[in-house]
């Protein structure tokens, strides 16, 4: 079997959502490169980012969409919602406004999304304690949360990794029809290498449905 | 190399070019390295692997990678060659799914190789990074003779007759790159125009109702403003002087400019901590330019390091910028479109005018209705329908019928599809308003056109367009997509019935007796026709005509209110295009 980056069971589509500024491609470059990044541009539009995780011993490639977060532009990021298995929505701990608009950033996610999207509440800059202005607990309240910090990377890591194995649980007891239109979850068997290898018909391997 | 594996081929001095989103990345951008056809047992497979660069005695070895302090060099080669090595390619032939050939610019030709990846949902090329290109010196065309050969043997199944007079046409095109120098003879320019723009060739054999233009003399394109005097001619360009001022009157208005700005300044400047406290909205809009200030351009050396005076610069006039249109505001972006600017200009005052003067025409993109960017879009629709009826079928189908995938194009002016120079030249350029009004669309048709191939032959969907448009940055040939929006312009332009809704972009004059049904509705607003200004082309014009047929209803109404035009009634037409599609 042939190694490398193309050696994988599943592709997760993500979306990263929250208020402009909040660190929601730092997150992304913190996940997919390891690094912190404090002059990342802002995202015009979106940006695309990868990386293949393993679950439960299955290879899961992660394609993770992340929006531009000022308001007069959700318009056009709204339509990128479409077929997301999971959503971030991210706030800063050290803005409170940026929490306060959680419950809109929510409603889109709900809205835009299937019922099956596992949306996961991240509150970032957990590094600067000392401006914190929204406390673990109110959050905690608000949604399951986790707290993390793209500079340090403390947390980011299970945030993109809870979300999927969340994810790959609804597939394994058959809450996510993974043959639904817009499930957010393609299936990709590992075939044995072979020149009529015809193109993706999707396996219900794994899929208890 | 394994035991059982054999090397079939090799060639050194191959590059990969790694499409990071930085401006100023061209050092390592390309790699160098070596690629290899490996027979393994699993399959065929093709490897490109990065140069070794682990020699302590880096200045023997590196040529290219020139040392200059001694001691700390070889840690810097160090890991340099750790970030190379990430970048190792190995793939499958069979997991090959098209490549694609780019002619050589700038001396260089690029292979771009997209994989099957198994699934639809991304496109994937060679490496982490989501385009990767191997690029290699002109000269290697035994290189590309081998991949060819490589499809028809490892891929016969789908390699057809029809397979073999393309890969003819694509070694004729390399031998003639090869023997061609760079710039190609004029004469040559009308065919080219012809071959590419293959929706002009498709309508006039799909599309009853279509007039073609066979032969167009290219103009020569101007080459932009001589850089040493862009800082004068941009002031021109965006109405901060007046074209027929003087020089002392020019003086005189820089006075003026210079007395309000520094007095639009002192009104936020002046504002204390405690007013500020309600002053909500305003401490809002400080803290969003604050933080797009620290990210915008970093990488460029007029803007990088820390604690960077320029970086103030940039603060302070968006800062200004909010007194001055206090109702726009800052939205992200402008500081994308205010960066090349203050490179520009070099000056606060200057660069602020010159700013707000560019904001004149791009305002509406920002305003909270985003009407300025819903117009352009369904512009860009009601183009390609009449330009390329194909692609445009092709795009309503695959759900991408709203263009939604040319936002950030139309938002900031192609500002991070370029590098700097090139965004400079394409700006002046667009400020000129020549050829015509709203040249930048055409723009976005002419790459479109460009990689009409890549999306339609790979069958990509709404998400790998996105992503492939997404990724496209600093891969576009600035002068060649010029020269083809100016082709398609010129087409337009001679094109005898064009309908009203495409002139009405354009900004051509919609003569009162038109013919064309499509255009009942239209006001008569326009002047009277000026016979003289059409045929002004050095070559006859061959005009097959047709009669056009008028597109669908729904895009003739938008004539008389093009701000009915919205991006809601798009989909309604990604539909119409979807039943026609399938009837």
């Amino acid at each position: 079997m042939a190694a490398g980056p193309y050696n994988y069971s599943y592709i997760f589509k993500y979306i990263i959502i929250g208020d402009m500024g909040v660190g929601k491609s730092c997150l992304l470059h913190q996940f997919t490169e390891k690094k912190f990044m404090a002059d990342c541009p802002h995202t015009i539009g979106v940006e695309f980012g990868t990386r293949i995780i393993e679950v439960s011993g299955q290879k899961i490639k992660l394609q993770i969409w992340d929006t531009a977060g000022q308001e007069r532009f959700r318009a056009v990021t709204r339509s990128y919602y479409r077929g997301a298995a999971g959503a971030l929505m991210v706030y800063d701990i050290t803005r409170r406004s940026t929490y306060n608009h959680l419950s809109s950033w929510l409603t889109d996610a709900r809205n835009l999304t299937n019922p099956n999207t596992v949306i996961f509440l991240i509150g970032n800059k957990s590094d600067l304690e000392a401006q914190r202005d929204v406390t673990y607990e109110e959050a905690k309240q608000f949604a399951d949360e986790n707290e993390c910090s793209a500079k340090t990377g403390d947390n980011v890591e299970d945030a993109f990794l809870d979300t999927a194995k969340k994810i790959y649980q609804n597939i394994q007891d058959g809450s996510l029809d993974l043959n639904a239109a817009e499930s957010g979850v393609q299936h990709k068997p590992a075939t044995p290498r072979n020149p009529l290898n015809t193109d993706q018909t999707p396996s219900k391997e794994g899929c208890a449905c | 190399m394994a035991s059982q594996s054999q090397v079939l081929f090799d060639k050194e001095s191959v590059y990969i070019h790694i499409n990071v989103n930085s401006q100023t990345s061209d050092k390592d951008a390309h790699i160098p390295g070596k690629v290899y056809l490996i027979q393994k047992p699993e399959g065929t497979f093709i490897e490109w692997k990065a140069e070794e660069v682990i020699s302590l005695d880096a200045s023997q070895n590196d040529q290219e990678w020139a040392v200059i302090g001694s001691t700390c060099s070889v840690v810097n080669m160090n890991s340099k060659a750790e970030i190379r090595k990430k970048y190792n390619i190995s793939f499958d032939v069979l997991d090959l799914k098209s490549f694609k050939r780019n002619a050589p610019n700038h001396g260089w030709a690029y292979i771009i190789f997209i994989l099957k990846d198994g699934h639809p949902m991304t496109v994937d090329c060679l490496l982490y990074r989501n385009m990767t290109q191997i690029c290699y010196p002109s000269h290697l065309m035994n290189y590309i003779y081998f991949l060819i050969l490589l499809k028809f043997i490892k891929d016969p199944y789908t390699t057809t007759l029809g397979g073999f007079s393309k890969v003819t046409n694509f070694l004729r095109d390399v031998l003639i790159v090869q023997d061609a120098s760079v710039t190609r003879p004029r004469e040559e320019m009308a065919d080219i125009l012809q071959e590419d723009i293959p929706g002009m060739e498709i309508s006039q054999q799909d599309e009853p109702g279509f007039e073609v233009v066979t032969k167009t003399k290219m103009p020569n394109r101007p080459e932009g403003v001589e850089p040493s005097i862009r800082v004068e001619v941009w002031k021109f360009l965006l109405g901060y002087y007046q074209w027929q001022s003087t020089y002392k009157t020019r003086t005189d208005e820089r006075k003026r400019r210079v007395d309000d700005y520094f007095r639009m300044k002192l009104q936020w400047k002046t504002i204390n901590a405690e007013q500020e406290k309600r002053f909500s909205l305003l401490k809002e809009r400080k803290c969003l330019i604050e933080k797009d200030v620290t990210r915008t351009d970093r990488t460029h050396n007029f803007f990088e390091g820390e604690m960077n005076p320029n970086l103030q610069v940039l603060n302070d006039i968006l800062m200004t910028y909010c007194m001055y249109n206090f109702d726009l505001g800052y939205v992200q972006g402008m500081s994308d479109l205010l960066s090349p600017i203050l490179v520009v200009m070099e000056n606060e005052v200057d660069a602020f005018w010159c700013f707000s003067g560019l904001m004149e025409r791009l305002c509406t993109n920002f305003e909270m209705d985003q009407k300025g960017m819903k117009v352009q879009l369904s512009q860009i629709h009601k183009l390609m329908q009449f330009v390329d009826p194909e692609l445009c079928n092709y795009l309503e189908s695959h759900d991408s019928g709203n263009f939604y995938f040319c936002f950030r194009w139309l938002l900031i002016m192609f500002k991070r599809e370029f590098s700097f120079p090139d965004v400079q030249r394409l700006w002046e350029v667009m400020w000129t308003d020549r050829p015509c009004k709203n040249f930048h669309l055409l723009l976005c048709l002419a790459i479109l056109d460009t990689e009409k191939n890549t999306l339609m032959e790979n069958k990509f969907g709404f998400t790998e367009i996105l992503k492939h448009i997404n990724d496209m940055c600093f891969a576009i040939h600035l002068q060649e997509t010029l020269k083809k929006a100016e082709g398609i312009y010129l087409q337009l332009k001679q094109c005898k019935k064009l309908p009203d809704p495409i002139k009405e972009i354009l900004g051509f004059e919609i003569s009162p007796c038109s013919s064309s049904s499509s255009s009942s509705k239209t006001t008569p607003s326009s002047t009277p026709i000026n016979r003289e200004t059409t045929p002004k082309l050095e070559l006859p014009v061959h005009v097959k005509e047709n009669g056009f047929s008028a597109p669908s209803s729904g895009t003739g109404t938008a004539v008389t209110t093009p701000d009915d035009s919205s991006i809601e009634i798009l989909p309604e037409n990604a539909e119409n295009g979807m039943n026609n599609f399938y009837n």
